[in-house]
């Protein structure tokens, strides 16, 4: 696995034109004012932004410099990355197949895909022993729990005795379309509440689901954004054969990590032996979103007194262009959506990914500060996310900046005005 | 140059610690912009620091005069020539990218003043939103490349068909000297006076910094004047079977003088763009680009450029051969990077009648050394942008920069089209490695007045030292 991305990183960093619009770029035309998070958040070196995390795997590449005298500075600027995807988003190196797209270029069209080197140069560090010991922790966790908190596995699904109906678990009673709670949702005493929503309007909306409880491993998504790559190959060949074993066809995700992971990473690195599962991989929004349009919910759109902002979480949004899913479902509320300046493809990192939820280096200010403060400047009220790593880091971010605005999941919304 | 960690202790004093790095790597991320010249010899320097305002940048020059430090100034990062002196590794490299502010939009003086920091994107957008527009919109790099880098460099910029070189559109400067006092250019030498013509009070010393690669001070706010914004435009383009009738209608165009933007695409360069029109016989596009505040003035434009191009044989095309650079303007070379490869500069000036001479000899030697190249993964673009009354050739040099044989390659042709330039009487604006065997080289006494300048100026020659041939030490 790790030759693969190696051989693809290698052929991105020498693809790097330099040109710093990943540090610095501010564009008019689609509201680029800010491409990286960490020019604000942090000193704003070059080793923070991509240019020169970029420049650097290429003195690594060819011998100049060696991983072993890596210094902790850099360490901290590597792992200060919230993978958030946005420097990829916004470099011009495209595809010359997808110029026909453009300037409505979607991430896989990028030629240098960001995200990739820095997660190269984290398993390089974690080769060599020297993650922050805040990371070393974590992934301690992934492995002997197999989630970041370091819960007991068996707790992964008690969160359904929390609801007023039943859910079937597919390792007992059979069933084919998974719904896939991830690591954060069933632990985080915030993510749960949302968890439940999402669970009871699935219902609702007649959708057979069932889920693993506590045989269900974890995705692999947060370690492989960590650099531990051997960890989730192990993670996601454990999936694969649960997968087979209970002939799932269908996953719907909590997590937009899991999502993403699921969508693109195990087809790139498990090829046939995942793409034999056939197994068609939804987030809730898109089957949520679904439901509304086929009129399998009941809904009164009694919100049209509440002003509410959507922050796009960057691995649905940014990294799988699901844009209109979550706006459909907070427009059927009949709720007044402001959109943040940055929102779309320009969404702010909430802080939370590529391990940001768990370490930060020193910084200046946190972006899930300044995220909040962003969503109070459009005067709304509640602020709502589709993400449980969002909506944590988020509500964090809503008490140390003491803003006055309400989280909500899209599903807790949508439950307030479903009949 | 005094110890790293005193001199770091110094530097925090004033920026704040967070903004001031002696890590190696941090330093190595640094020793790198667009160009291939730096990677050649690629050294980082000492300690980076990443000043918040104009007094802190005083006491950092202040610091470095003091203790003889030689300091790089650094904006976007996006120079493509090797102007950064000798690399010097002893030295303080200054992050211009938080001083990035628009000290003011002056509209009883029609112009706006910002600190050096700022990205030529942002500033072209706060104009914009504030209904003004500039002359010169910036390099080609404009989202990255910052408005003092375009200055010290003398760049050439959308719109200078129409406004001319960066140079043109400066109104007056504010300069830290290596001392670190600060000299203010223009009429604002008069303390009492607004920012609002350069030509004033005595010599034009905002030109002494121009070019000047940050030699003899850092350039620290710039004002350059500005417009009203303008809400119409239109765009032609006509391609040509051949090179004389194509030039003729270049030179028509540009004698005219009425269009923002005059692009001459040849060849190799239209292989780029519009590979079905070389595939027609065609050598030759030229594209235009007009921008104005009403509709009658833009159409009026656009009549007269049309006819003119009819009257030389241009046969019409898309006009979105011309719209797409404009309406994307700051977004192509990425994306041609993407396609064939990392790129250099070779543009340089040539006269308005004289750029078809020099044209034929620079396309002849690429054609010369097209099998190697080919071998070599290396490729040319030739582009002429009109500016003002000068013609203008580049050629740029594509590489595959992950093979040590291309960049050879294309370092060599680069220097080699630069010499068929230069001795078809051509003339460099922004300065560079490339540039000083034909140009300051070859006149001592103009390069004795810049190294008598600089001691006068600089008499520890703390400010990148190096640049323009003067010498790293006395």
């Amino acid at each position: 696995m790790i030759d693969v991305l190696e051989e693809k990183v290698r052929q991105m960093v020498y693809r790097c034109t330099r040109c710093g619009y990943c540090r610095l770029m501010f564009r008019a035309r689609d509201n680029t004012e800010r491409v990286c998070p960490l020019m604000d958040t942090t000193s704003g070196f070059e080793l923070y932004t991509a240019r020169g995390r970029n420049w650097i795997a290429r003195q690594i590449f060819e011998g100049k410099l060696g991983i072993e005298k890596m210094t902790q500075d850099a360490i901290n600027a590597i792992y200060a990355c919230f993978i958030c995807g946005s420097c990829t988003e916004h470099c011009l190196v495209l595809d010359p197949r997808s110029w026909e797209r453009f300037p409505e270029n979607v991430y896989d069209d990028h030629l240098i895909i960001n995200d990739e080197i820095t997660r190269y140069l984290r398993s390089l560090i974690i080769e060599a022993g020297k993650p922050p010991s805040e990371i070393r922790e974590i992934l301690r966790n992934y492995q002997h729990f197999n989630n970041p908190y370091g819960k007991p596995r068996e707790k992964r699904g008690e969160w359904v005795n929390m609801l007023d109906f039943k859910v079937k678990n597919i390792a007992e009673e059979g069933g084919e379309t998974l719904l896939y709670t991830g690591s954060i949702a069933p632990y985080d005493e915030r993510a749960v509440k949302a968890l439940l929503a999402i669970a009871k309007t699935l219902k609702l909306a007649n959708v057979d689901y069932g889920i693993l409880g506590s045989q269900e491993i974890d995705s692999g998504a947060e370690v492989y954004d960590l650099g531990e790559f051997g960890l989730f190959e192990e993670f996601a060949k454990q999936n694969l054969e649960i997968f087979k074993k209970y002939g799932i066809s269908r996953i719907i995700t909590i997590s937009p990590h899991d999502y993403n992971v699921f969508k693109k990473y195990y087809p790139m690195f498990f090829k046939e032996d995942w793409s034999k599962l056939n197994i068609e991989v939804q987030h809730y929004t898109q089957v949520i979103a679904e439901a509304i349009e086929n009129k399998k919910l009941k809904i009164k759109a009694n919100l049209s007194n509440k002003k509410v902002t959507y922050h796009d979480p960057c691995y649905l949004g940014r990294k799988n262009s699901i844009y209109r899913d979550p706006r459909i479902i907070i427009s059927s509320t009949g709720a007044n959506l402001i959109e943040m300046k940055l929102s779309r493809h320009n969404s702010y990192c909430c802080g939370g990914g590529g391990g940001g939820k768990w370490y930060r280096p020193p910084e200046r200010t946190r972006a899930e500060v300044e995220r909040v403060k962003q969503a109070k400047e459009t005067g709304a009220e509640i602020l709502v996310v589709a993400c449980p790593i969002c909506l944590t880091m988020l509500e964090d971010g809503s008490k140390t900046a003491g803003v006055d605005i309400k989280l909500m999941d899209v599903a807790e919304l949508l439950m307030t005005v479903i009949q | 140059m005094q110890n790293t960690q005193a001199l770091v202790q110094e530097l925090a004093r004033i920026v704040g610690p967070e903004y001031v790095t002696d890590d190696y790597w941090a330093r190595c991320s640094y020793s790198m912009d667009s160009g291939m010249f730096e990677l050649l010899d690629a050294k980082p320097p000492a300690v980076v620091v990443r000043p918040g305002s104009i007094e802190e940048l005083q006491e950092i020059v202040r610091i470095a005069n003091k203790t003889k430090t030689p300091i790089y100034v650094r904006g976007g990062g996006t120079s493509g020539a090797g102007t950064r002196g000798t690399r010097i590794q002893e030295s303080i490299l200054i992050d211009m990218t938080r001083l990035n502010r628009i000290v003011e939009i002056d509209e009883e003086s029609l112009t706006v003043t910002a600190e050096a920091g700022i990205t030529w994107g942002r500033l072209n957008a706060e104009l914009e939103r504030r209904g003004w527009r500039l002359g010169v919109k910036g390099p080609y790099s404009g989202y990255a490349a910052c408005l003092g880098g375009g200055v010290a460099y003398n760049s050439v910029a959308y719109a200078s068909t129409r406004y001319g070189l960066i140079a043109e559109e400066v109104i007056s400067l504010k300069v830290i000297l290596p001392n670190g006092d600060i000299l203010v250019t223009g009429t604002a030498t008069n303390p009492n006076a607004k920012r609002y013509y350069r030509y004033a009070n005595g010599p034009d010393l905002t030109g002494l910094f121009i070019g000047s690669l940050g030699v003899f001070g850092i350039i620290a706010e710039v004002t350059l004047r500005m417009y009203p914004k303008a809400d119409y435009s239109a765009y032609g383009a006509y391609a040509f079977k051949d090179y004389q009738r194509a030039h003729a209608c270049y030179y028509d165009w540009l004698k005219h003088w009425i269009a923002e933007d005059v692009a001459w695409y040849f060849e190799d360069g239209v292989s780029v763009m519009t590979p079905e029109l070389y595939e027609q016989g065609y050598v030759s596009l030229l594209t235009y680009v007009v921008e104005d505040v009403t509709e009658d003035l833009v159409n009026a434009r656009k009549k007269l450029l049309d006819e003119i191009a009819l009257r030389h044989g241009g046969a019409p095309q898309s006009p979105e051969y011309a719209s797409q650079g404009w309406i994307y303007k700051f977004e192509l070379l990425p994306r041609w990077a993407g396609k064939i490869g990392m790129w250099q500069w070779t543009c340089h000036l040539q006269s308005a009648g004289g750029t078809l001479r020099a044209l034929k000899a620079i396309l002849g030697y690429i054609k010369s050394r097209k099998r190697e190249m080919d071998q070599k993964k290396v490729y040319s673009a030739t582009v002429s942008v009109a500016e003002r009354n000068c013609g203008h050739i580049s050629t740029s040099v594509y590489y595959d920069q992950g093979n040590p044989e291309s960049v050879k390659l294309a370092i060599e042709i680069a220097k080699e089209i630069a010499r068929i330039g230069m001795e078809a009487g051509g003339s460099t604006y922004k300065p560079g490695e490339l540039w000083y065997p034909y140009t300051i080289l070859r006149n001592p006494v103009y390069r004795e007045t810049l190294i008598k300048i600089k001691k006068a100026l600089d008499p520890n020659n703390i400010m990148n030292p190096g640049a323009l041939t003067i010498p790293d030490k006395w």
